[in-house]
């Protein structure tokens, strides 16, 4: 009934766009997504400072990597009729231009059609690969389970990930998505996730960089009894510049909605949090709740949190809280005072923020787990 | 029955530099105020609307006559007052709150303040207390260092239309260390169709002083729109403290866009009391400039929206200096298709070391027809402060009204009663008259005969 205004997208241009012609492969399968994406500027970013864009060409991705999982590439799947609907199907994402740009010309990604308990790793290598975009798309058969590990790893200049997994009802899908970025210019993640009856997810995002990254993860809850849980942390420094979003949809029953960031910023390092809990006139007894810490470590940092809440339902419960805080100091006192020098303890303190993170992750990723370890000590 | 067929001067409808012109001819302004409309007014035409909050498109700007000055001078006793424009004000309980010795009342009529007295007692301590217009012919000097300086004209669309066209509101300057001992109070009232109200309110409170302002704000419903557009500056001195509040009960076609910003000295206070229930479309976020050390503000507020009405409103707090602190406390109810959109900011600058803010805002809805959307932002750019953020959006327990039921109240009543208990943190700090009205207000949209 009532119009809600909202500040329109703004864009710019650039000279040197992708064409048509950088499609090497099936060029007439990505012809309608392409005039799509030709009429799309690109974004202007307030907060990330972006409002410049240079085409780094897509190559042929150097390598393999699929560590583990019966999955096909993305490429082979458009071979089949109903995982090319899946894997071309648009949406929102950080920004529909960066989606399509995504979903278009993509070196990466892969389908997995799951339909027992399975798990998927993927470690995609930015040294050997100055630009890396994935196309993926996950499919969980009902009452399947899964579990997909995905980390970037260091080096490259652009990243740009476009992801969607359905998961049909009673099916479950743990996904962690470890970003190593710290020398990539610009980091590109978007997410979509569709949870039929009794689905669940849950997302761990750990994130260290790059320069400037912007990840998106959207959750439409329509089954009854659906849930979804995105929890995140990361770890800015020097003048990187993060901007995450969360956003669970409730449209069902019961549904229920959990989204939970830790943020540690040092330098001049600048975080934005947005956290959007919208629950639908048809959510009855909906429960969704979201909350974010940050903490500064330099006074020269800079965070932001936008913790909303959009509710069309009266039989809810929708909370959310913030937080931005200096470091414990009763904490720190307390750790140097047995005897460990300030850095020390700042590196424990900090560490203890991403020790639950590291424990979620699956006990044979032990290489990643020390990858992560190693990221926050240099960090600090 | 209201009328208003007793204006003599009613200016044409749409806005112009003629019209500009006119206006500040027939107030007797001096050169810089008229320079000051002018330049509202280019910025005004060359804005385009906020984007973001209420759709305001349906609004026409053209056809809202921007000036109608009621054919009566300033009166100095109430018994003064026509009869017609004395009944308004009479069922607003105005000479009531009066007679209940409140330090002055100031009501304004469409766009001119056309009662105003002031206890002798206050002129004594050197507390001025006028009409903003006659402010602006008697102290023009010290009108002039104040005036939109907080707002400037070219901070938004609004901002620039009441530049251009203002008329009307309340000045008042409180001397250093002077202690404003009763609430003094000024009242608008809007009572043309198709018009805009743009009153200016000006306080300048001074060091180590301290004053309690109560603004009430209303109109009849006519099939035109209306416009407000109004702007409240405070200058809140070192270790001053000012208590604003306000009640914004306009009528259901209301558009109500309207301006409200302090700034705070070193160890100054702003309270903020803020409640908002009347108009069809409301953006009102009261603004804190915490620009001294140590300087605080505090907000209690209620947003009540019920059918036909979108809500857009909020709180904003800009920390610039160290040990600087905020607290808010808002909250909304949203009832029969009502939309109540909470947006708040609060930025914490790199110079504010060791302030501390909390926000709670929270919403009750009474139906599943209505909406309650929650959008604060927290900027926070050092890392010696301690800023929290909570924010709650529920329904009304059932289990509470069933034991409510259950020891002999109606159902009605349970709701009107849930609903006064959420809305309490914000009842009690109002004038009691005001609260008294406001409990009224639930009982009737609740049906409850409790009250």
């Amino acid at each position: 009934m009532f119009v809600r205004i909202e500040p329109k997208r703004q864009g710019f241009k650039v000279s040197d766009d992708y064409n048509f012609e950088d499609l090497t492969e099936n060029k007439e399968l990505f012809k309608e997504l392409f005039l799509e994406y030709s009429q799309y500027d690109f974004p202007k970013w307030k907060r990330l400072e972006f409002s410049d864009f240079k085409k780094i060409p897509v190559q042929k991705y150097v390598g393999n990597f699929i560590k583990e999982g019966n999955v096909s590439l993305s490429k082979k799947a458009l071979n089949s009729p109903i995982f090319k609907e899946f894997l071309l199907e648009k949406f929102k994402g950080v920004d529909p231009k960066f989606t399509l740009m995504a979903l278009i010309f993509f070196n990466s990604g892969i389908f997995g059609n799951i339909d027992e308990n399975s798990k998927i790793t993927l470690k995609y290598d930015m040294n050997s690969n100055q630009s890396v975009l994935e196309n993926s798309g996950l499919a969980l058969q009902n009452n399947s389970s899964g579990t997909l590990v995905r980390e970037y790893g260091s080096g490259g200049k652009f990243l740009n990930s476009a992801s969607k997994f359905s998961l049909k009802h009673d099916s479950k899908l743990r996904v962690f998505n470890v970003f190593l970025n710290s020398r990539t210019g610009l980091v590109i993640s978007s997410n979509l996730y569709t949870l039929e009856e009794n689905a669940e997810i849950e997302v761990y995002d750990v994130i260290f960089g790059g320069q400037k990254t912007a990840i998106d993860h959207d959750a439409n809850l329509i089954g009854r009894n659906s849930k979804a849980t995105f929890k995140s942390v990361y770890f800015g420094r020097g003048k990187e510049r993060l901007d995450l979003k969360y956003a669970i949809n409730h449209f069902g029953e019961k549904t229920f909605g959990k989204i939970e960031s830790n943020g540690v910023l040092g330098d001049e390092s600048y975080s934005v949090v947005r956290g959007n809990i919208d629950i639908k006139n048809t959510a009855y007894n909906a429960n969704s709740e979201e909350k974010s810490t940050v903490i500064n470590l330099s006074s020269r940092a800079r965070a932001d949190s936008i913790p909303s809440l959009f509710v069309d339902n009266n039989n809810v419960v929708a909370k959310h809280g913030a937080s931005v805080g200096n470091i414990d100091e009763n904490k720190l006192y307390y750790l140097m005072s047995r005897g460990l020098d300030e850095r020390s303890a700042i590196e424990l303190i900090v560490s203890g923020i991403f020790q639950p993170f590291i424990d979620e992750i699956p006990q044979d990723n032990s290489e990643l787990k020390d990858e992560i370890e190693n990221a926050i000590s240099i960090r600090i | 029955m209201m009328n208003n067929f007793n204006a003599i001067l009613k200016t044409e409808p749409g806005l112009n530099r003629s019209i500009i012109e006119e206006i500040s001819a027939a107030k007797d302004e001096p050169y810089w105020m008229r320079e000051l409309r002018m330049k509202s007014l280019e910025f005004f035409l060359n804005r385009p609307n906020p984007n973001f909050g209420v759709d305001i498109s349906s609004l026409d700007l053209n056809s809202i006559v921007n000036y109608v000055r009621p054919s009566v001078q300033n009166e100095r006793s109430w018994e003064d007052v026509p009869e017609d424009i004395r009944n308004n004000f009479e069922k607003l309980g105005i000479p009531e709150a009066e007679r209940k010795a409140l330090a002055g009342v100031g009501a304004q009529y469409d766009s001119e303040v056309v009662y105003h007295n002031m206890k002798e007692s206050l002129s004594k301590l050197g507390v001025i207390f006028l009409e903003m217009g006659t402010a602006v012919r008697e102290y023009p000097d010290l009108v002039k260092k104040y005036f939109m300086r907080l707002i400037p004209p070219n901070d938004h669309k609004f901002a620039a239309l009441h530049g251009a066209v203002w008329s009307g509101g309340t000045f008042i300057y409180v001397p250093p260390n002077v202690k404003v001992p009763m609430p003094i109070q000024s009242y608008y009232l809007m009572g043309s169709p198709g018009m805009g109200q743009f009153e200016h309110t000006l306080i300048v409170v001074d060091k180590g002083a301290k004053l309690e302002f109560i603004e009430g704000c209303s109109g009849q419903n006519y099939s035109v729109s209306n416009m407000h557009a109004g702007a409240v500056e405070i200058y809140v001195g070192e270790g001053a403290t000012v208590r604003f509040s306000t009640i914004e009960n306009w009528a259901k076609n209301t558009y109500n866009l309207n301006t409200k910003r302090a700034s705070v000295d070193k160890d100054g206070t702003i309270i903020w009391i803020s409640g908002t229930m009347g108009s069809a479309k409301t953006m009102l976020y009261p603004s804190s400039i915490l620009k001294g050390k140590g300087a605080r503000t505090e907000y209690t507020t209620i947003t009540y929206a019920g059918p036909g009405q979108h809500l857009d409103t909020g709180t904003k707090v800009f920390h610039l200096a160290p040990y600087t602190s905020s607290k808010v406390d808002s909250r909304s109810i949203s009832f029969g298709g009502g939309y109540a959109f909470y947006r708040g900011l609060v930025r914490v600058s790199e110079s504010a070391i060791h302030s501390k803010s909390s926000v709670d805002c929270s919403a009750l809805m009474v139906d599943d027809i209505s909406k309650s959307d929650t959008l604060p932002i927290i900027e926070v750019m050092n890392n010696e402060s301690e800023i929290g953020h909570e924010a709650y959006v529920g329904k009304i327990n059932e289990e509470q009204i069933y034991y409510l039921m259950s020891r002999g109240l109606s159902e009605d009543d349970a709701r009107a009663l849930i609903v006064r208990g959420f809305l309490e943190p914000f009842i009690k700090q109002l004038p009691f008259e005001y609260a008294v009205e406001f409990n009224r207000l639930i009982d009737m949209h609740f049906n409850s005969k409790i009250g």
